[in-house]
């Protein structure tokens, strides 16, 4: 599969992955200092220099699992992860999970975010860890990205994504798949065959 | 209504503020707290970016009558015109490859200079970011572009995220790896 583009922050082309990596993070620190920060893995991969894009998904990968370790446990910034990648949000209710009260004891929040329409089961399954942990939701949130608006302008939104996708994720097709999915539903909400945007789907309870 | 009338209602119709806040409530029900955001292409026409805050502004507050936690996302593209965005990246950009390694205290500072002398931008999410405040929703600034040829565009949200917050906003940045 070629294609696989997940940008990251390259300062040149020769610098380790270690290096960039720390970069990174010193850069957030300077740029954002304690700001809540939405993470995320990269967006517009089409329209980018190459140098600034990560050739190898798995390093991509390995990086945002890095930057969400080192941020809950050597950062006070409350974090959004945006993600629909099973593994990160696994790996991150799992040190969730084992290092709660040190996260926690740092004045923040945290966040796992996906799309409406895309990573319905990762949602849920948070929801469910999050009531297993007991912890309060003004603290730990699941949050949904609901873009709304006229058809116009919310399936140039979806289209980009869905083709974004198909370079980002290469493993992911079932998530181009619900992105498509979601396309066509906001398509046939129109001719009044599906469903609207407030009738939530009634199998993900 | 002919065809081409027909089909000109179905692409402006759509799923509106109200159906996107009803579906955040029941998302609520379930445990699950909204982001929502205003999905529309970016233009430079100064009555577009005006629509514009004028209807995050109404987002805002609808989504602060819902449960807390909640969300809603902007996008600078949709608050500036282009030319004027990436000339804000650049300037931003500059100055932070020269504070690059010249310690944290000095960029935020001088980022901030900078800022003061794109009045429109700012005073339209200066209005954002109080209402938001007001209205305990947190506020998101949505990825753009982060390359621009060489010039990353990360500085410009990180410096204007970091500025709403020092005036009492609650606003996260959106860090692209």
């Amino acid at each position: 599969m070629s294609g696989i583009l997940i940008r990251c922050n390259f300062l040149s082309n020769n610098l380790t992955h270690d290096r960039i990596f720390k970069d990174s993070l010193e850069q957030l620190s300077q740029w954002s200092g304690n700001n809540p920060i939405k993470l995320v893995r990269g967006a517009y991969l089409t329209q980018e220099p190459p140098d600034k894009v990560i050739q190898i998904k798995q390093e991509a990968d390995n990086m945002y699992d890095t930057a969400v370790q080192r941020l809950l446990t050597q950062k006070d910034n409350s974090l959004m992860l945006a993600t629909h990648n099973h593994r990160s949000v696994l790996k991150a209710t799992q040190l969730l999970r084992d290092k709660y009260s040190e996260i926690m004891r740092r004045d923040r929040t945290v966040t796992f975010a996906q799309l409406y329409g895309m990573g319905d089961d990762i949602t849920y399954g948070l929801v469910r860890e999050m009531k297993t942990l007991n912890v309060p939701v003004s603290k730990v949130s699941v949050v949904k990205y609901i873009p709304y608006g006229s058809l116009n302008e919310v399936l140039p939104y979806l289209v980009r994504r869905a083709e974004e996708n198909r370079g980002i994720l290469g493993g992911s097709i079932l998530e181009r798949e619900a992105l498509y999915d979601e396309v066509k539903r906001r398509i046939a909400s129109y001719f009044g065959i599906s469903t609207k945007l407030t009738e939530i789907r009634s199998d993900k309870e | 209504m002919g065809n081409l009338g027909r089909l000109l209602w179905l692409i402006s119709s759509g799923e509106t503020r109200e159906e996107a806040v009803e579906l955040a409530r029941k998302l609520q029900v379930q445990g699950i707290q909204p982001l929502l955001v205003y999905s529309k292409e970016s233009s430079d026409l100064p009555t577009d970016m005006y629509e514009t805050e004028v209807e995050v502004i109404k987002c805002i507050e609808a989504v602060g009558e819902l449960d807390k936690p909640a969300f809603v996302a902007i996008k600078l593209s949709g608050l500036s015109s282009d030319e004027e965005l990436r000339q804000l990246e650049r300037e931003i950009h500059s100055l932070s490859s020269k504070t690059l390694f010249g310690g944290t205290p000095r960029f935020i500072p001088q980022a901030r200079g900078v800022l003061t002398r794109y009045p429109e931008l700012m005073g339209r999410l200066q209005r954002i970011s109080d209402v938001a405040r007001k209205s305990k929703v947190g506020l998101v600034l949505d990825a753009e572009i982060r390359f621009q040829g060489q010039v990353d565009s990360l500085t410009t949200s990180a410096s204007i995220s970091s500025l709403l917050n020092e005036m009492g906003g609650h606003v996260w940045n959106t860090h692209q790896m």
